[in-house]
């Protein structure tokens, strides 16, 4: 089915090749492809016939990064992309990371902004220390130094 | 579904150079929608490009991961993440939220000096609760939240680095402390403040000792201001009117408690400003030309208000004792635009027992009160809000229904009677014809007394095509308090049981809601 589907809309669209770091390569319809503003800028800078190639996305990445673009090209209802894409960013925290991170390079504005609201909720309403815990963040400070931090700041501790 | 290919080929040259303008691209982007500054971001961008692709091929040859030069754990992913997505992150937390993840580690230590949303430091709920205090009480504990809260402020500017700011509030019963304040003003022009609300709302007084300054200086002024509101700030006409001319995005103006107003005159063929709010201010004139006002609200003492140009002005809210002068003017002030309002709301000024027991005098001795007003033929929502016993003021809402054909959304909101009030007052029936347009109707502050059912069956009966009638039994605030006001339980379910009892006599269209 994949292959009939991407032969019959080569020959009516154009489709852009990217390539993840680990050198497989996706064919995405330039109409979804051009959400990323940076495919975009590339694309109006004559790259498109490229092979445009993503050093820091790896193919499992780039294999969502791809499917969110098509979803968001498909023309689905409001409604229904919101729920799509609730369970879209609902992924474990490794794979949320990779998200912020190709959604990042490649400049996909609502994309990042669903990334960046999934990664504020996580943090809402934890203190310093949960956040460290949730996200496996080494405090590096000494003792003196927190304090110090704290006591600088106090006015968001109070 | 799309089919990878997979290629085994190593990066060519061509690929490399692809490589680092998509980096350089998305960085500058990005960057520059987050707060930082893109100059310095360039010079960086091409030291990250490179580093990545070093480290890319490191890891490829290797098979493993690089640990980066900030000492970041290998298993904590989120550190890695660019600086301006973890701003971006955390621009969706509060300001105070964010703040306290600077003791995280150290490099999240200073991402939230770039925190480009609301910097709140609203403290106005601690002006209340103050307020209700004792004299005693409130003079021991003032001083120190005063200074509690300055300092908050100080820490807080000071350490901040974003280049612009989407919004400020301050809001905190400090007049006294005029240098910080000025600081605090000059951040705001600085830091290219969008939204602006300084609220120095005293304990005691009305009115605040804080001047807010003539711009001075033509290097710093508003310039980016969109919204800004000024409450217990001394402000006069003259500053507002060198504001207004020197901020060319205002659309929100909202001037409130200050007593050295003057004479106002908005004018300037180039205005932006939509919203123009006047409140319990000492005001000698207004003078209005504004080619996008579309909503004006006064509040206060009567004065002179002269509307000279204000072609989209579809908005407007009165209230106070220039409400009552309005009404009794039959709307004169407002006369050449009373056609295009679609909203219009009317809060009558307190009234004292005696002037309740005038106007009763009045009634006996014949005098005869109807205004009536007319033209109102673009009005869909209306709300008018009064004194329960304010007998005068349901006069005038019978006859300002009359007059609003297109009338949509009524809403009458009742202050709640003193307790030594007696006696009832009446509800005259509205007699001609038939109301068909009306479709809600709202009573707020309903006790359950008999005029109010009177008035709701008599609204319910003018209004044919009436589809709800909403009952709300919670008593208003009063003006300048947001606490609400000590509710009793029994009296409210005693109006609503009172409202219940509407039920059986409405025609069976109207939908009964009771709050």
């Amino acid at each position: 089915m994949a292959s009939s589907e991407s032969t019959t809309t080569s020959t009516t669209t154009k489709v852009l090749r990217l390539k993840s770091s680990d050198n497989e390569i996706f064919g995405v319809e330039e109409k979804a492809a051009l959400q990323s503003e940076t495919i975009k800028s590339l694309a109006e800078d004559g790259y498109s016939e490229d092979v445009i190639p993503l050093f820091n996305v790896e193919k499992k990445t780039l294999a969502k990064i791809v499917e969110w673009l098509n979803k968001h090209a498909s023309g689905s209802s409001k409604e229904e992309l919101k729920r799509w894409d609730a369970d879209f960013v609902d992924v474990d925290k490794d794979v949320l990371y990779d998200l912020l991170l190709a959604s990042n390079y490649l400049n996909i504005e609502v994309l990042l902004h669903q990334l960046a609201q999934k990664v504020a909720d996580m943090i809402k309403g934890k203190k310093p220390e949960e956040i460290r815990q949730l996200f496996g963040i080494k405090n590096d400070f000494t003792p003196e130094e927190e304090a110090e931090i704290r006591r600088e700041n106090a006015w968001a501790f109070e | 579904m799309v089919r990878p290919v997979t290629e085994s080929s190593l990066w060519s040259k061509r690929e490399n150079q692809i490589a680092v303008s998509i980096m350089k691209k998305s960085a500058v982007q990005t960057r520059s929608s987050y707060n930082l500054d893109v100059s310095k971001v360039t010079q960086l961008v091409d030291c990250r490009a490179l580093s990545w692709i070093w480290e890319e091929k490191v890891k490829r040859s290797r098979n493993n991961s690089l640990c980066s030069s900030w000492c970041i754990s290998s298993n904590d992913y989120i550190s890695r993440i660019p600086d301006d997505v973890l701003v971006s992150i955390l621009s969706r937390l509060t300001f105070r939220e964010a703040a306290r993840t600077s003791v995280v580690s150290r490099r999240w230590r200073c991402l939230w000096t770039f925190y480009p949303g609301l910097l709140d430091f609203d403290a106005s709920r601690t002006v209340l609760e103050i307020k209700h205090k004792s004299t005693e009480e409130r003079e021991s504990i003032l001083p120190i939240e005063q200074c509690k809260f300055v300092n908050s402020v100080n820490q807080a500017l000071k350490q901040y680095q974003g280049l612009s700011v989407d919004e400020l509030k301050i809001c905190f019963d400090v007049d006294q402390y005029k240098r910080e304040i000025d600081s605090w003003i000059h951040f705001a022009k600085e830091k290219h403040v969008k939204r602006f609300r300084l609220d120095l709302s005293c304990t005691k007084g009305p009115f605040g000792a804080y001047s807010f300054p003539l711009q001075s200086r033509s290097s710093s002024s508003f310039n980016s201001l969109i919204a800004l509101h000024l409450i217990s700030v001394e402000v006069t006409g003259k500053v507002i009117e060198h504001l207004l001319s020197n901020s060319p995005l205002l659309e929100v103006l909202h001037v409130e408690r200050s007593s050295c107003l003057g004479n106002l005159k908005v004018s300037s063929s180039s205005l932006k400003l939509t919203y123009l709010t006047l409140a319990y201010n000492r005001v000698e004139s207004v003078e209005i030309s504004a080619k996008n006002l579309v909503s004006f609200k006064y509040h206060g003492k009567k004065t002179t208000i002269s509307l000279k140009d204000v072609p989209r002005l579809i908005e407007v809210s009165v209230g106070g004792p220039y409400c009552d002068h309005l009404l009794k003017d039959k709307l004169l002030d407002f006369s050449s635009y009373l056609s295009q309002l679609e909203k219009l709301s009317l809060c009558r000024g307190f009234k004292t027992f005696d002037d309740y027991l005038n106007f009763l005098e009045f009634q006996i001795n014949g005098g005869i009160l109807m205004q009536n007003f007319s033209g109102l033929n673009s009005l869909k929502k209306m709300q008018l809000t009064l004194d329960a016993f304010d007998e005068e003021g349901l006069l005038y809402c019978q006859s300002l229904i009359e007059a609003s054909p297109s009338l949509h959304r009524l809403s009458l909101q009742l202050r709640p009677r003193p307790k030594a009030m007696f006696g009832e007052i009446t509800w005259r029936s509205i007699g001609g014809r038939k109301h068909q347009c009306l479709k809600v109707v709202k009573i707020v502050g309903f006790m359950g007394l008999p005029c109010n059912l009177e008035l709701a069956l008599d609204l319910v009966k003018y209004a044919v095509s009436l589809q709800k009638l909403i009952i709300d039994p919670r008593k208003l605030f009063w003006l300048g308090e947001e606490l609400s006001p000590i509710e009793d339980v029994k009296e409210l379910e005693a109006a609503r049981s009172h409202a219940r009892k509407l039920q059986s006599e409405l025609p069976s269209q109207v939908e009964l809601e009771i709050l």
